[in-house]
């Protein structure tokens, strides 16, 4: 008989044992993996820019990720990162909120037609949804439409095919058009696009928002499948907020974003058996590493603290024996020194 | 008179055989032009020295190359007016574009991929950057000819050979992954691919501008079918360096109807009037885009 219902908890239980005087780089019980991810599972990758480190660690050990929009042969590897190759299962760059994967997955199952996605900047044409993978921009607004066709195809190709997403949460914060409800990745007028104030709106995501797309998300996956089943991991990104429009200092307004983030994975994970979550948020933002973890402006990851991190991952999933380093034709290993493409990133330029 | 250089790789086999072409001869002869070729298999071994053209007479290359210009053991750049540089790759090449899903490619990305591949060619460890470097001359490139459209596979119990054939060309007239596309009914692929192949010539030409170089001669479109292969036509009965037929029947190389197509856009290129420039003016230029 229990003295109290503290009495047997392990040692991680307790912030002193788990954590004040926890190796932050093995700590113990900081996650437990809900299922395994058998050698041949078809995973797919998404998410804000922390998703990039999760991607490429994986085919680093050997596990199949999907490439459903690889490369030409031909194009050198070091710009592949730059034209969204490699970086994650499709070309569709960062997605940063919950909305804008489900705006994806609904049009991808073609229940829904972006509007008003075509912008222009001096005089070439970009896909608004994913600004970054053609840094040149196209020739013509019809460009920009065949390869958005060409990409929601495989996009779809790739939902009806895979076993696993790995999906990282990234922001709350998102700018949308107010008649279309269209979300955008960055905000009109600061990559690329112009602001309009009749036209474009901020909107910040709340707790129940982030639920309810995600679940609407799945609902348009199932559809796309037929009902076959599939499994999830969300991870929280670690990456605090570049800069913020909520009016709210960004401490303030990181603060809100990733708990709300954490909230809502922590629930959907909690809730349905076929969803887990893993702590990469915790791993990095852990009190024991004075904020070590981050580079000089306090926001970037250092890439030895995403080694933590997916060390930990591994842990639980072990890397794929035989199969390391073997997928490296995308040239997202051959950097010592991994470079994220972060769109959100750029706004610092616009801080006085 | 005008002097022309043709330097490179085994494909000036098939411009040298050109020569051959009665009706070519006869417009070369009123035009009062004199081309001349010096080549090697890859280029390899091939050197510009102080302005000369040669091959060390202890290269295995060399009889390559003293058959390639008739005896002579070097040529002096500065005796011809202009040097067309012929190899090593191309970028007309599909399938350094064309990957598995066809995929529709920005002209951003096409103008990387045929970057790498003229960079590649006038790469310092080939004779073509050193040529350029010698400015006396006005330069041209003449890319290796597109794949054959298809070949008879004789050489089956080769794996070599058919491995190489298997990812190049199309086979015993089976379409091979990149031009699977082109065999579908789906217009929409096909006015991909034509949209590529478009771009890429443009890209070429610009690219070539950036190196230096007068210009370029890439196949009239005449000569291609699916955009990226050479007809048939063009490549049966192919020639290499020593104007015999060459050795192995999957073989990229192509003839003397290729090589006097060529020497016609040469000389188009360095504003001679040919024999075919006035009997189909226009419709050439006009009907392959």
């Amino acid at each position: 008989m229990r003295d109290h219902p503290y009495q047997d908890q392990p040692r991680w239980a307790f912030w002193k044992t788990g954590v004040s005087q926890e190796d932050p780089y093995a700590i113990e019980g900081i996650y437990a993996k809900k299922f395994d991810i058998p050698h041949d599972t078809k995973i797919a990758t998404a998410g804000s820019c922390f998703a990039q480190h999760i991607s490429r660690h994986l085919i680093k050990n050997g596990y199949n990720v999907l490439d459903v929009e690889p490369p030409p042969p031909a194009l050198p590897k070091e710009l592949h990162g730059q034209f969204g190759f490699g970086i994650y299962s499709a070309r569709y760059g960062n997605i940063y909120t919950v909305r804008q994967l489900n705006q994806l997955a609904q049009e991808a199952a073609g229940c829904y037609s972006p509007q008003d996605y075509i912008w222009d900047k001096e005089g070439r044409y970009y896909d608004a949804l994913r600004p970054a993978i053609e840094p040149e921009g196209l020739d013509s607004a019809e460009e920009v439409v065949e390869h958005r066709i060409h990409h929601i195809e495989r996009v779809r190709f790739m939902f009806e095919n895979l076993d696993l997403l790995i999906f990282t949460l990234g922001l709350t914060e998102m700018w949308v058009n107010k008649e279309s409800g269209t979300v955008y990745p960055t905000a009109p007028g600061t990559l690329i696009g112009h602001f309009n104030e009749d036209l474009h709106t901020f909107i910040n995501a709340q707790y129940k928002d982030v639920i309810s797309d995600f679940n609407d998300f799945q609902r348009a996956l199932k559809r796309i499948r037929a009902g076959r089943p599939f499994k999830v991991i969300l991870t929280v990104s670690p990456v605090p907020l570049t800069a913020t429009a909520s009016g709210k200092h960004v401490l303030v307004s990181t603060t809100y974003s990733k708990s709300t983030l954490r909230s809502a994975a922590g629930l959907l994970s909690t809730n349905q058996n076929h969803i887990d979550y893993f702590p990469s948020f915790e791993i990095v933002a852990n009190p024991r590493l004075c904020s070590t973890a981050f580079e000089d402006n306090l926001r970037s990851v250092k890439d030895e603290a995403v080694e933590n991190v997916m060390k930990h991952f591994f842990s639980e999933h072990p890397p794929i024996q035989g199969k390391q380093d073997r997928h490296t034709r995308s040239g997202r290993l051959s950097r010592n020194k991994i470079e994220t493409q972060c769109e959100e990133a750029l706004l610092e330029a616009f801080s006085q | 008179m005008k002097r022309v250089l043709i330097v490179g790789n085994s494909h000036i086999g098939a411009l040298k055989c050109g020569l051959n072409n009665k009706r070519l001869k006869q417009t070369i002869d009123r035009c009062d032009i004199e081309f001349d070729f010096a080549g090697t298999t890859g280029a390899i071994d091939l050197t510009c020295v102080d302005g000369k053209i040669l091959v060390s007479e202890e290269s295995p290359r060399f009889n390559d190359f003293i058959l390639t210009t008739n005896g002579k053991r070097s040529l002096s750049l500065d005796h011809y007016d202009h040097i067309f540089m012929v190899g090593l790759g191309s970028p007309l090449d599909p399938r350094r574009f064309i990957g598995d899903p066809l995929q529709p490619l920005s002209t951003s990305i096409i103008f990387a991929i045929v970057k790498q591949t003229v960079d590649h060619t006038f790469s310092p460890k080939y004779v073509y950057s050193s040529i350029l470097k010698w400015h006396h001359q006005i330069s041209y490139w003449i890319p290796n000819p597109c794949e054959p459209e298809k070949l008879n596979l004789q050489l089956r119990d080769d794996p070599d050979n058919v491995h190489r054939a298997l990812g190049r060309i199309a086979l015993m007239g089976e379409p091979c992954f990149f031009l699977s596309a082109l065999e579908s009914p789906n217009s929409r692929e096909k006015l991909l691919v034509a949209s590529i192949a478009d771009r890429i010539r443009k890209a070429t030409e610009n690219q070539c501008e950036k190196m230096g170089l007068a210009g370029v001669i890439l196949p009239p479109e005449c000569m291609l079918c699916n955009h990226f292969q050479t007809k048939a036509h063009y490549s049966i009965n192919s020639k290499h360096f020593c104007n015999e037929t060459f050795h192995r029947e999957i073989d990229p190389h192509m003839n003397e109807a290729y090589g006097a197509e060529i020497l016609e856009e040469i000389m188009r290129k360095l504003g001679y009037e040919t024999a075919s420039t006035k009997e189909s003016l226009g419709s050439r230029r006009l009907s392959g885009r």
